[in-house]
């Protein structure tokens, strides 16, 4: 056991998950994920809190949480196979492990555990805000410690599944004894096997859903039958202490069962795989061997880091096959998805979206922001080549930017068919979605060259487990959805919104190559040297720096929650009525564009979401059962509910929490409204 | 010519890399630099090579300052680092191609230059293959090559020798005497003290960032008791520093 602890510390202590640099630069890092991933999980929380008396009274929490936990065992699978198959066999401290006196099966253990630490940060994104919604709201201290125990159980199963099928495929397929080919095919069945999971919980539709569900069709419901050891965990965590404590136990018998058994192949087959993958050789072809022709640096840099790119399974999955797989498949999947909702084809804001999306999509090939990751420990060779830096940024930024633009060619021309664009919108989602994604490939690599994740044994951690493109994507939301608001606060024409767009995604662009170019060679001169050590921060400056992290997490989480949770606020004037709740939702309308105004218990069913629901709580755009399609604004799902027709074919539904507000304000309406 | 003007480095205040380094190699002259793990050999080859800058003081190559005008500088030499594992996604040839379009190696009498190189290194045959296919040593001579492409006046070069077969290393040590007879300069580190004895013309010892010594191997003996070897001298001046 002690060697097993002793193992585990050391390999922790040496892989990537928990290194990025020096210790300033991890700190940021580790500032940076949490200024990020808290609010979210935060956000979500907030949205579950709100939901669970919907879902408690349709007799869903268990569902929902059994869902939630599906879905983080079928991510953990998909993604952790990679992971597997490079802690167990192809990280360096491998074949020096196996020289050790120790059982293989403990070697086993300890990368195990190593991976499964890794499960954990996905399973605490996915299922722990389900999970502390549901016992805020609801639960008693044998809930939380059923959910701790269920927690740090969960990844085992979705762990062992990667292991084993890495276990049997390196100790019997020849064909996989090429480390490259491993790479490759295992990051393929990854994205064969996303799809296949979103397809096969689309198909499986309604047939496991009792007739007359509430919520019947939902993806919980299809998530919790796939995957039926989740019943187990939630109803050890939901049911009374003496039948729970029943399911926790056959759970954990379970999941125990299955570490036992992997151990028992590994101790096995383990050895075997390894082997043979020392003892392989490599595959040498004589190739015709002329020198190239001369080239300008610049482009002999990007010629470079092009043929790296495409001979590097994990880049060429990531970065090239990205570029061509994800946005054809996105828009389809989207465009599928979206299908009942009226698309608006034209405009500015379609055009504001569209450029947001396009960036997105554009830069999701990560081949800018990792550019100087990638290079890893040969980081230093920039230093003493005899070319400026800036034009060895040049060289860097062109492979991105090409796969990028070619990522945009291939969003958006299914996009025009699926979303019904016009010429002019499908021109300017060509020029100015162009002109943002250059931009935001040049903040990318600028990223990159501020915050280089240098320090890596397995290629996947430069793309994969680099923070910077989280930052990256963190900033196109902020800066072009800034446009799309301001889009829609200034209520711009169609050509002026366009050039609105045009001229602020130029300045963007002005800006970038600026940074870029400007600061970015001093940066990159600075960032490729070889490791010098971190200035220890001060207290003080440690206190501050943490004192303002929490602030603003404390902010933001805040500011998220009181957005959730905000009501519609109403302002009823002689002239009109104005409705606003959270940010940017709304409408407006005169007075005498009312055709009736009046109150019912009952809401028809709503569907087409464009805008927030969370239970009974709506704010937003909404297809309404027997009324088509207008604003809904309701608190709860108790009436009265107060119903504002427009003399053209727009309504406007409403309640509060308090009936008597609801009431109040209807009178209010009548007053000035139609009788 | 290479020219240290009271170079300093440290890692922190307790950690001296480079102490107030003072040094010329001249032409002409094949140098190795020697001193035990951690003295500060690689950081005062990296300095020379421009990966990293000197707290203080200046270095030189054939006179040219490498932190006033890098690029000018850099063209001056060639560097071999201590690991040789390179872009190796890479064909050797493809390499080579890619250090000689950094060098300006003009495009006339490329092929002739490589298939030299090759010829010297026994690895014609293997140019065609990844580099990630290539064994220790034949990473380690791809590299040498590479920098040898634009023949460079003045050739860096950090522990060479390792994973060298015996002829390769014989060729090497043949290709340094010769451009150190051609009036150009030779700077390498090694932990190989028979390669500094019979190879170098000038040696320094460096221990804890200082230069203890810099001058002929000869002479540093003749200051001892004469008949110690070179590896006496050596563990006792880096013992006693």
């Amino acid at each position: 056991m002690r060697k097993f602890l002793t193992l585990t510390c050391v390999l922790f202590k040496s892989g990537t998950l928990f290194r990025q640099g020096a210790k300033g630069r991890r700190n940021l890092s580790l500032i940076i994920v949490a200024a990020v991933t808290a609010p979210l999980l935060a956000a979500t929380t907030a949205m579950l809190m709100n939901a669970y008396p919907a879902l408690q009274a349709a007799n869903l929490v268990g569902t929902a949480l059994a869902g939630m936990m599906t879905s983080a065992c079928a991510a953990m699978v998909v993604l952790g196979i990679f992971y597997v198959m490079s802690t167990y066999y192809f990280s360096d401290d491998t074949v020096a492990l196996l020289s050790l006196p120790i059982p293989s099966h403990l070697i086993l253990a300890a990368k195990f555990a190593v991976v499964t630490a890794y499960q954990y940060l996905l399973e605490a994104m996915i299922v722990l805000p389900g999970v502390v919604a549901f016992g805020v709201r609801d639960g008693t201290p044998y809930y939380w410690i059923a959910s701790a125990v269920v927690m740090l159980t969960l990844p085992l199963i979705p762990t062992v599944i990667c292991s084993v099928v890495s276990i049997l495929l390196m100790a019997f397929g020849n064909f996989f004894k090429n480390k490259d080919r491993v790479k490759l095919v295992s990051g393929l069945l990854g994205i064969a096997a996303a799809v296949g999971i979103n397809v096969a919980m689309q198909s499986l539709g309604g047939s496991l859903i009792p007739s007359g569900a509430p919520l019947s069709g939902g993806v919980m419901e299809r998530a919790a039958a796939l995957y039926p050891v989740s019943i187990a965990a939630v109803n050890g965590i939901l049911s009374a202490p003496e039948t729970g404590l029943l399911w926790l136990a056959l759970f954990l018998i379970i999941s125990a069962a299955a570490v036992a058994l992997f151990l028992l192949l590994g101790n096995a087959l383990y050895l075997r795989g390894v082997v043979g993958l020392t003892q392989s050789v490599a595959d040498k072809r004589r190739a015709n061997a002329r020198p190239a022709r001369r080239r300008a640096p610049d482009v002999s840099l990007a010629l470079r880091e092009w043929r790296t790119l495409c001979r590097t399974p994990s880049y060429l999955l990531n970065c090239v096959l990205g570029a061509f797989l994800f946005p054809p498949l996105l828009v389809a999947l989207l465009g599928f998805s979206l299908r009942d909702l009226p698309m608006p084809g034209s405009g500015p804001m379609a055009l504001s979206i569209l450029v947001l999306a396009a960036c997105f999509m554009g830069t999701m090939n990560m081949a800018s922001a990792t550019a100087v990751s990638r290079e890893g420990k040969n980081a230093y060779v920039a230093r003493y080549l005899p070319v400026p830096y800036r034009t060895q940024i040049r060289g860097k930024l062109l492979p991105g930017l090409l796969l990028s633009l070619t990522s945009l060619i291939l969003m958006l021309l299914p996009a025009a068919f699926l979303l019904k664009l016009d010429g002019f919108t499908l021109l300017c989602g060509f020029v100015i979605g162009g002109v943002a994604i250059a931009a935001f490939n040049m903040l990318g690599l600028f990223v990159d060259i501020v915050f280089p994740k240098l320090d890596w044994d397995d290629e996947t951690a430069a793309v994969k487990r680099n923070l910077n493109t989280g930052i990256l994507m963190f900033g196109e939301f902020l800066l072009l959805g800034l446009p799309v608001y301001l889009v829609s606060a200034l209520k711009l024409g169609t050509y002026a919104g366009a050039a609105f767009l045009l001229l602020y995604n130029l300045a963007l662009l002005a800006a970038a190559a600026a940074l870029l170019f400007g600061k970015g060679p001093a940066l990159y001169a600075g960032e490729t040297r070889a490791a010098r050590p971190a200035k220890k921060p001060g207290d003080i400056r440690r206190l501050v720096t943490s004192l303002g992290t929490a602030i603003l997490l404390t902010a933001a989480a805040v500011l998220l929650f009181m957005e959730f949770t905000a009501s519609a606020d109403v302002q009823v004037t002689p002239a009109g009525v104005k409705i606003s709740a959270g940010i940017g939702e709304g409408c407006a309308f005169a007075v005498s564009d009312i055709r009736e105004v009046y109150l019912s218990n009952a809401l028809p069913p709503t569907s087409g979401r464009v805008g927030f629901a969370a239970g009974a709580q709506k704010r937003g755009s909404f297809n309404v059962e027997g009324l088509g399609r207008g604003h809904v604004y309701t608190q709860t799902g108790e009436g009265p509910f107060l119903y504002i027709l427009l003399k053209d074919g727009g309504f406007a539904i409403l309640n509060f929490k308090d009936p008597a507000k609801t009431n109040g304000l209807y009178g209010e309406l009548k007053r000035y409204g139609p009788q | 010519m290479i020219e240290f003007f009271d170079v300093c480095k440290s890692f922190g205040p307790a950690k001296p890399a480079a102490d107030h380094i003072t040094l010329t190699v001249g032409d002409g002259e094949i140098f190795g630099f020697l001193g035990p793990n951690g003295a500060g050999k690689t950081t005062s080859i990296k300095m020379m090579a421009g990966i990293l800058r000197p707290d203080s003081g200046s270095i030189r190559m054939n006179g040219v300052d490498i932190a006033k005008e890098p690029i000018r500088a850099k063209r001056q030499f060639g560097y071999v680092p201590d690991s040789p594992d390179l872009f190796v996604r890479l064909k050797g040839m493809e390499y080579l191609s890619f250090m000689a379009d950094m060098y300006d190696v003009p495009a006339g009498g490329r092929a002739e230059r490589i298939e030299k190189l090759a010829g010297e290194y026994e690895m014609t045959d293997a140019l065609g293959d990844a580099i990630q296919s290539y064994s220790h040593g034949m990473r380690q001579k791809i590299v040498i090559m590479g920098a040898l492409l634009h023949d460079p006046a003045v050739w860096i070069l950090d522990e060479p020798m390792t994973g060298l077969d015996p002829k390769s290393s014989f060729s090497l040590k043949q290709m340094m005497r010769a451009h150190a007879d051609a009036g150009k300069t030779v700077f390498f580190s090694t932990h190989v003290l028979e390669v500094a004895e019979t190879v170098c013309d000038r040696v320094a010892i460096i221990d804890k960032g200082r230069i203890l010594y810099a001058g002929r191997v000869q002479e540093l003996k003749e200051h001892f008791s004469g008949d110690e070897s070179l590896e006496k001298i050596f563990l006792e001046m880096t013992e006693h520093a």
